[in-house]
């Protein structure tokens, strides 16, 4: 009899969603999915609005990152105002991006996944996350939650609040870092600093001994990885010198990508289980043309970051696992890494005088009707795209989400887990042990998804509503499309 | 930022501003509280342009976020503002908190969860007082317009200024 086995609700995601994994009559494990559950349709509503409230209206996508897409949408705009905004507010975005980055994996990193690994992959489940932590650990806990608190200042002290903030606008930004909000941020770097040393000391540890099977089976598999590109092939989360894609073997399978041009390269499949998208890179098909995005692609694929310690870190990375890391255990580094280069570039920021200047916003009319923004949100790469008619009200929106372009690599990681920690047989009347469904969960934390932002897709998606009977013969079903 | 302020009481409102009469928790701290601490201190307002009395310090938040924990173990006494759905006739009262270990959500807490982690974070813990506003619609005003709270809410306005300003006076 064939069984299924459901993982529901994925926990420390954002967002919600499920997880399946399916067997065969003889206990072998023949499929596993995950499976998106919500239905936003934002690209839909916002249709008919001015292309200058998007920034407004997308930021409410979601709490975690608005910033990520506050600055896709500003970006957007800037290109259909045709734009160049002021070089204070550039960098003022740059700095905003970063400290939103820094708040975003913290949380990741320290309340949502290190308990995994702190407490135990079969501790109870009640007490695995930030509350049990801290009385497990609460040294690394304590520094944590000042961490993410360090982030999310850096965002209030910039835009006057932690989310939906309406500071940053097509040409520009509302206004300037006042000097004593430079004086507190300057302050707090070091203690942020000392936090990120310790993190990075325990994680490296753990992957030299308890987490070393988790390292090498949780998504470790080849694939394109696809990030912005800085000047010179550096790590790059904001402005960039077009997009890049390098392959498994390291090799540079396209660079200088358009942003403009996304549709030309990057594919969107849909299937009739889940609400969330599937880009791939068009070239290699589908589902050939499997991608990731998100710290881990970021750190893959640029040449360096540009910031000593940060660099210091990505090189030891690059020396123990290879130019190219494959697998998406590697993400939970990669975020540690991400933020000493934020530290590093947030102190950059603050010692540069330009950032001073107090003309932040540049003003044009409306110059083009298409126009695509890209951001490198905290979990890839994010890509806005509005047409606009005469009036500058909004004909077509498309949103290509970070986690949407990690889908295929999600599941992927998910098959791979169960593959590794599922007994080659499943008795019939076994009970799954608890570690092994959190292992299968954490692999899809690993990737830190924002199902929030990442279901948008409208109109055509099929859906299927299917009802299986206890031994997983299906009763009845509704297809649309 | 909060390091460098006289923080001495807090007062945090929490809410959805665009659910109806679930936003008065950050419209009080945001807008209402700050003119009427104002008017009663002349005009002043707080560094970095925190609005308000010296020694306080307003916080308006959609959800309480584990982070607000550090800021709660550095004052003398903190007050949370928050709607409850409400009985036809109730009123709005303030009501002690205690610390209870509750992580139901991946974010979020309760305020009895933000100080049972206040109180893993630090030695001492501030006490701890809500003021519940009775809430009756939960919904955004329609496009007839309207005020964006209900009308028996808006009828509690006085009070619950005379509650704030009194736990102010006190704390």
């Amino acid at each position: 009899m064939n069984r299924t086995v459901v993982i529901e609700p994925v926990s420390r995601i954002e967002g919600h969603a499920r997880i399946t994994l399916q067997l065969d009559g003889d206990g072998r494990l023949v499929a596993a999915r995950f499976h998106v559950l919500e239905f936003r349709g934002f690209e839909r509503f916002c249709q008919g609005r001015p292309f200058t409230e998007m920034a407004g209206i997308t930021a409410r996508i979601c709490g975690i990152c608005p910033v990520s897409h506050l600055l896709a949408a500003a970006r957007t705009g800037d290109r259909l105002l045709a734009v160049s905004i002021p070089p204070a507010a550039v960098k003022l975005r740059r700095l905003l991006n970063l400290a939103q980055i820094c708040q975003s994996h913290a949380l990741s990193f320290f309340y949502l996944s290190s308990p995994d690994w702190l407490m135990g992959w079969g501790s109870d489940p009640g007490q695995r996350n930030l509350l049990g932590l801290l009385a497990a650990d609460p040294q690394l806990a304590r520094a944590g939650i000042r961490l993410r608190q360090f982030g999310q200042s850096i965002l209030e002290l910039l835009a006057d609040r932690r989310i939906h903030s309406a500071w940053v606008v097509p040409g520009g930004v509302r206004s300037p870092l006042k000097p004593e909000a430079r004086a507190w941020i300057l302050e707090r770097l070091p203690e942020a600093r000392a936090t990120i040393a310790l993190a990075l000391c325990r994680f490296k540890a753990l992957l030299e001994g308890p987490l070393a099977r988790e390292e090498a089976s949780f998504g470790h598999f080849p694939s394109l990885f696809l990030a912005l590109r800085g000047e010179g092939g550096r790590w790059e989360h904001l402005e960039g010198d077009g997009l890049r894609l390098r392959g498994a073997d390291g090799q540079l399978v396209a660079d200088g990508l358009a942003e403009d041009d996304y549709p030309s390269f990057l594919g969107e499949a849909v299937e009739d289980w889940t609400t969330l998208k599937f880009p791939y890179y068009k070239p290699q098909g589908y589902p050939g043309g499997l991608l990731r995005v998100g710290p881990l692609a970021r750190l893959n694929a640029c040449e360096r970051i540009g910031t000593p310690w940060a660099d210091a870190e990505l090189e030891a990375m690059r020396r123990r696992g290879g130019m190219v890391l494959h697998s998406s255990f590697a993400y939970h580094q990669a975020r540690l890494v991400e933020i000493v280069a934020c530290l590093e570039g947030i102190e950059a920021l603050l010692h540069d005088p330009e950032l001073q200047d107090p003309h932040v916003r540049a003003h044009a009319a409306l110059n083009r009707r298409e126009a695509v923004g890209v951001s490198e949100a905290p979990r890839g790469t994010l890509f806005h795209h509005y047409r606009v008619d005469d009036d500058g009200l909004i004909t077509a929106v498309n949103l290509v989400i970070a986690t949407g372009l990690n889908n295929l690599a999600m599941n992927r990681t998910v098959l791979q887990i169960a593959r590794e920690f599922l007994p080659e047989k499943v008795p019939a009347e076994a009970a799954i042990p608890e570690e092994l469904l959190n292992r299968v969960e954490a692999g899809i934390r690993c990737f830190d998804p924002c199902l929030s932002c990442s279901t948008h897709a409208a109109g055509a998606m099929p859906l299927a509503l299917e009802l299986r009977s206890h031994d997983g013969s299906l009763l009845t079903e509704r297809r649309r499309g | 930022m909060q390091a460098r302020l006289p923080a001495r009481r807090l007062v945090i409102g929490f809410g959805n501003p665009l659910r109806g009469d679930d936003g008065i928790g950050p419209w009080l701290v945001e807008q209402a509280l700050p003119r009427w601490l104002r008017a009663a201190s002349g005009g002043a307002r707080g560094p970095l342009g925190s609005p308000g009395l010296e020694g306080v310090v307003l916080r308006s938040v959609p959800q309480l976020l584990p982070e607000l924990a550090v800021e709660l173990v550095r004052v003398r006494r903190v007050l949370f503002v928050d709607a409850w759905l409400a009985p036809a006739g109730a009123t709005a009262r303030i009501a002690p908190l205690a610390p209870r270990q509750d992580w139901s959500g991946s974010h979020g807490l309760p305020p009895q969860g933000l100080l049972a982690l206040a109180a893993l974070l630090a030695e001492g813990l501030p006490p701890a007082e809500e003021l519940l506003v009775p809430g009756w619609c939960w919904q955004p005003p329609g496009p007839g317009g309207g005020g964006s709270f209900s009308a028996p809410l808006r009828r509690q306005l006085p009070e619950l200024r005379r509650l704030l300003l009194a736990w102010l006076q006190h704390a």
